[in-house]
């Protein structure tokens, strides 16, 4: 059975089960598995935008409530057919929640969370308020459902009709996930700065899986206006986000099957509590369910931070290693390195792209580039034209500014001052994925990988620019073709850096410099016309080096520009066609190797002292770099 | 303009109980980078406990003395029993942490005191009228004690090691660790200081706008709002940006229609973040007195 | 000048191995500073220098092995703790607090002295050796450049009246005459004030001429140990502070010697 298949079992299993419970549990328990899945609707919304956008919404229910008023207007005041009306209801959740997302989406998780909070009594206050509501007795007497010679108005119609709608539901999430947007999201998850430098426009994509999860609770709300018969303010109450957001909590962040299993476990505890305080407590009047609630989120968040869907996975774990005890048994198919060398010559062809600028132009132009912090001045007036297809390495000792260069040229920093012209475009001061976008791409200094995933699924993110799926393809699975290209083309990239037999190993289990090579995989399988590396050999062996220096020379060939912040001098020098030397945030030279090896500035920004050849014991590394380029050896193999 | 008077003065009174709140807010956000949501419940609780305290009989003063101390141990209490057990703390673990405090304490308060909303009596005094604003002393008590909290706050955090510390910590947090600053002193420090500014929002404000088991929710939103105003880090901008929400919203409510006294904190809110997201104030990330 | 009346204690590490989360980055690294010593540690980015620092100084837990302050085992003390017992731990990038006071951050460098009294003579033995700060004692310390920075860092640190100091790469960014300056104070605080001093260098000449003993490392180990003149000539210590330990195929393979090949 192919693996696509087997992920579409659970959800047949799911409905199978929903239509027995709908077709034979007592009345009683179908009447609490209906709100259980109305509710549970909003909760798979709720789900994505805190699992896959890293937001919360305090004021879900506002969503909700914006979608049951709008149906119960058009049904019961226009006289709308409730199909038609529901769409309509729909959408103007989504719309509110596009006006709210559009200025919010792009600050920190808080303010998201706040503003949620306040839509929430706004909308609350709003319909209390307003005569066409019905202020605070609202729109009653609307009819059931009755469509395809049906009438929906028995609790077991109602759950029968609700079943594929959630399974629906949860099937289009769960895809979601897994596809080209799922992808870039839990990218922006681990690392946010590294997700955007490979083109992930972060907000776009936020927003839109904010709009997506106000539909949903929008078509919860349709079901809730159609079951109840009347909608009043309490629906846009706070009760009613808590228990949304308990859904989800419970039922396990970052699986949008948690928001089925929880909504059901919260409708039973509601129920459960609602029972059982007035018995124990007589006076206790009001929404005393709360505390409950309340509580419950607590623990969950202290104990159980995966909820139920985490208990799930760790029993079938525990079950699984009793019944087929695992070998590892490392599969380190040993390659030669001629061979290594044919499967990269291979592979590059893949990258290789013709519509590179011509060589020789100036593809990144750099004009009094400054970054000053308070007193300090990390980076001074720097100017500096990287031509197209040369390899540019950019030295200094530590603090000299090249990292912070290297921040502002890809967006990850806006300077204090001055431009950054790439192929023609300003991209000085925005954001990292607009550099991207251009063709300029980056690895970092303190890795930035992608660590809830696997070497392959780090590469398969750079192909974010190099795809076009979006939401509704990704939820729809006609993004498939698509899907097997980036697969090709990522995995050519790891054969291109020899990581073959990682590709399918979780990132994190990996030696610092096996990371450090993903993160040039990576970059390489943006496709770039630029490639930033911020110290690339950094914890690499030497045989590490000598391959990296290799491919890079092989990636110039192909036309790709370069620019190398490196601290093994050595390498630098063999491979760089010009140098550019920093210290102290200035621009001291700029050249050849050669040229900048006898510049007395560089030698003297390395010593330390001027002119002093005397005292100090240990070799300058200028002076070892010299000879390192200078000596026939040098970068000679290969 | 008599009117208008009238309204930016009992604005002030109210938005200077919001600015109490904010203050809690900045306070913790400082320190910890968390939105503590349990903020309004402090000051529903103290004005609740006061008006118990005052029914079982005790002098007012009395009642509100043992009252404050009493929120501010709620507040490092439910501190230590859930936020200090969280290893990681991620934004979205925080909200939905504070979130689930502040729904427990709220439905607790539900259980003690019941639904209905109730007021402390008033502090002694008697109500004036200046150039026809009329003019309730309890207005005056709240600006009075508001404005001597506030300044006690700030002077707290400029001028004793103590609060110097809290803000080397919310400026460099490695850095402090390493002169010896404990994190979790600081944490402890700065919730005792969100306790203290609520509990006193509550009980100087229970006598004018009352106090309820769900009255923590929008003053709690009022007065996030307020510290955003304050890029959630400037103590001052906070209690000014509390004072300012409170007029604008009085205002609104006088001009307009008063059932959208509560959406103008929100509109505030969104056009802050749109416009002037790290604040009125300068942009920097460290607290600022 | 010197005023101690607590005996000078010694800083060792025995085998620690030191993670990010599941990433390994020190493999088993020992060493001791002795009071009245300069301990030079020096390598690539990425050698796990500023990780010893860290482990040293209690922000990271070792995995293994133990650090010992004089005779007080520290391996699993807090940070705010072990600043109490006698390390001072100069950050990489200073870390001053920048919208304090310089005043105010020499004051906090005093926090965990703050009840003995004796915070008028620390400051003036800190200002005594950072003169310039006292001109700028009452500026924000943001506003200050780069290398009067390190200098309050260093000062703050101080502040706590240590018998153990530990600097991440004082010299990062700094001119090299401020540099010279930082080098001095130091080799005063170890033969003025009989600090153990550990040093972490990029800068390995200006390292290697305070240092009375030289530590390298590559990848998370230590590959070389001895007097700076010993070192000076070893094909390790190069290979090391350029990263890597290429053999002879590869690009870096050129033989140091001391005239081998300077440019000027």
């Amino acid at each position: 059975m192919s693996p696509m298949v087997k992920r579409q079992l659970p959800f047949v299993a799911l409905a199978v089960a929903l239509f027995l419970f709908g077709g034979l549990a007592p009345h009683a328990m179908v009447d609490v598995g209906i709100w259980a899945l109305i509710y549970g609707i909003a909760a798979i919304g709720l789900s994505l935008l805190m699992g896959l956008a890293g937001q919360v919404s305090l004021g879900h229910a506002a969503f909700i409530a914006v979608g049951a008023y709008t149906q119960a207007l058009l049904v019961g005041k226009a006289g709308w057919n409730p199909l038609l009306a529901a769409p309509v209801a729909v959408i103007a959740s989504m719309l509110v929640a596009l006006l709210v997302g559009l200025p919010l989406l792009r600050l920190r998780g808080h303010f998201l969370a706040l503003a949620t909070l306040g839509l929430g009594i706004i909308v609350g206050v709003f319909v209390t308020e307003q005569d066409f509501t019905g202020a605070t007795s609202g729109i009653f007497g609307l009819p059931n459902l009755e469509f395809g010679g049906r009438s929906y108005d028995t609790a077991q119609e109602y759950f029968l009709l609700l079943t594929p709608i959630v399974v629906i539901g949860l099937w289009l999430a769960s895809n979601l996930v897994h596809s080209r947007t799922g992808r870039a999201l839990s990218a922006v998850n681990d690392s946010e700065v590294a997700a955007e430098c490979l083109g992930v426009d972060t907000f776009a994509l936020r927003l839109r899986v904010f709009v997506l999860s106000a539909a949903y609770a929008g078509l919860s709300g349709v079901f809730y206006t159609h079951w109840l018969t009347i909608v009043n303010p309490s629906v846009a109450h706070f009760e009613l986000s808590v228990k949304i957001l308990l859904m989800v909590v419970l039922g396990g962040l970052g699986t949008v099957w948690g928001a089925v299993i929880g909504a059901v476990a919260v409708q039973l505890l509601d129920e459960g509590l609602r029972a059982i305080i007035p018995v124990l407590i007589p006076s206790a009047k009001g929404e005393i369910q709360l505390i409950g609630f309340g509580v419950v989120l607590v623990l969950v968040i202290i104990l159980m931070p995966g909820g139920l869907a985490q208990l799930w996975s760790k029993v079938m774990s525990a079950v699984r290693q009793r019944n087929h005890p695992i070998v590892r048994g490392e599969h380190e198919h040993k390659v030669t390195q001629e061979e290594q060398r044919d499967l990269l010559e291979e592979s590059l062809k893949l990258l290789a792209r013709a519509e590179h600028m011509p060589a020789g132009q100036t593809i990144l132009a750099i004009r009094g580039l400054t970054k000053r912090y308070g007193g300090v001045t990390a980076l001074d007036n720097l100017d500096l034209d990287v031509k197209a297809g040369e390899i540019m390495a950019l030295i200094g000792p530590n603090g000299a500014g090249k990292t912070t260069a290297f921040n502002m040229i890809t967006g990850v920093l806006p300077p204090t001052e001055g431009s950054v012209v790439l192929e023609g475009n300003e991209v000085a001061g925005k954001r990292p994925h607009i550099a991207a976008a251009i063709g300029a791409t980056r690895t970092f200094q303190n890795l930035q990988t992608f660590k809830s995933t696997t070497v392959i699924g780090n590469v398969k993110v750079a192909r974010h620019l190099r795809s076009q799926a979006g939401l509704i393809r990704g939820m729809l699975l006609l993004d498939r073709t698509e899907e097997k290209l980036i697969d090709q083309a990522s995995q050519a990239a790891i054969d291109a850096m020899g990581l073959t037999s990682l590709a399918d190993k979780q990132i994190a289990d990996l030696a610092f410099g096996k990371q450090r090579q993903v993160e040039v995989a990576r970059a390489l399988a943006l496709e770039p016309s630029v490639l930033l590396l911020d110290e690339p050999m950094a914890g690499l062996s030497g045989p590490e080096r000598d391959s990296l220096s290799w491919l890079l020379r092989r990636v110039k060939a192909s036309g790709v520009t370069v620019l190398l912040v490196e601290h093994d001098v050595a390498a630098v020098m063999a491979l760089a066609d010009r140098v550019a030397v920093l210290d102290d945030g200035k621009l001291i030279s700029l050249g050849t190797p050669a040229q900048v090896t006898s510049d007395p500035k560089v030698i003297a920004a390395y010593l330390g002292e001027e002119d002093d050849h005397s005292g100090g014991p240990a070799e300058s590394p200028t002076a070892t770099a010299a000879s390192a380029a200078t000596s026939p050896a040098a970068g000679g193999q290969a | 303009m008599t009117d208008l008077l009238q309204l930016v003065f009992s604005g002030l009174a109210q938005g200077s109980v919001y600015g109490l709140v904010a203050l809690g807010f900045v306070a913790i956000f400082a320190v910890r980078e968390i939105v503590n949501l349990v903020q309004g419940e402090y000051a529903a609780l103290a004005g609740l406990a006061a008006i118990s305290a005052v029914g079982a009989g005790l002098p007012l003063l009395v009642a509100v003395l043992v009252v404050i101390p009493l929120v501010i141990g709620v507040a490092v209490l439910l501190e230590r029993m859930t936020i200090a057990p969280i290893k990681k703390m991620t934004p979205l673990t925080s909200i939905i942490l504070t979130l689930g405090v502040s729904t427990a304490v709220k439905a607790v308060m539900l259980l003690i005191w019941g639904p209905e909303a109730k007021g402390l009596p008033t502090f002694p005094g008697t109500d004036i009228t200046v150039g026809g604003v009329s003019i309730r002393s309890q207005e005056l008590w709240v600006l009075g004690i508001a404005a001597v909290v506030a300044y006690a706050v700030i002077w707290f955090y400029e001028h004793t090691v103590r609060g110097k510390s809290l803000r080397a910590c919310a400026e460099q947090p490695v850095a402090a660790r390493l002169v010896g600053i404990s994190p979790r002193t600081a944490t402890v420090v700065a919730f005792a200081v969100a306790g203290f500014t609520g509990a006193v929002a509550g009980v100087v404000g229970s006598p004018i706008y009352l106090s309820a088991w769900s009255s923590g929710l929008s003053l709690g939103l009022k007065g996030f709002v307020a510290a955003t105003l304050g890029g959630l880090t400037s103590l001052r901008v906070a209690m000014i940006g509390g004072m300012l929400l409170g007029v604008l919203e009085n205002l609104v409510a006088g001009y307009l229609s008063s059932g959208y006294r509560d959406a103008v904190a929100f509109v505030v809110l969104v056009l802050v973040l749109l416009f002037r997201p790290h604040g009125l104030a300068s942009k920097t990330s460290a607290v600022r007195v | 000048m010197s005023t101690d009346h607590v005996p000078r204690i010694g800083l060792r590490v025995e085998g620690i191995d030191a993670a990010y989360d599941r990433l390994q980055v020190l493999w088993d690294v020992s060493l001791h500073v002795a009071p009245g010593e300069l301990l030079a540690l020096v390598g690539s980015n990425g050698a796990g220098k500023t990780t010893v620092l860290r482990s040293v100084s209690g922000l990271l837990k070792p995995v293994r092995g133990h650090v010992k302050l004089g005779d007080t085992d520290i391996t699993s003390t807090s940070a705010e703790k072990i600043a109490e017992l006698g390390l001072a731990h100069v950050p990489e990038n200073r870390l001053v607090f920048p919208s304090l006071s310089v005043e105010d951050n020499l004051v906090l460098g005093g926090y965990v002295r703050r009840k003995d009294g004796r915070y008028a003579v620390r400051r003036d033995e800190a200002l005594h050796l950072f003169p310039r700060l006292r001109d700028r004692i009452n500026l924000l310390a943001g506003a200050l450049s780069g290398g009067e920075q390190q200098m309050l860092a260093m000062a703050r640190a101080l502040m706590s009246d240590p018998s153990v100091i530990i600097l991440d790469e004082p010299s990062l960014g700094l001119a090299p005459k401020v540099v010279a300056e930082i080098m001095t104070a130091l080799a005063h605080l170890r033969d003025e004030k009989g600090l153990a001093v550990l040093l972490v260098e990029q800068n390995v000449r200006a390292a290697f001429k305070i240092a009375d003993r030289v530590m390298v490392m590559d990848r998370g180990r230590v590959v070389a140990e001895g007097t700076p003149a010993d070192l000076a000539s070893d094909e390790r210590v190069r290979a090391a502070y350029l990263g890597g330990s290429s053999t002879s195929s590869s690009g870096v393979a050129a033989p140091v010697t001391r005239s081998g090949g300077a440019p000027a």
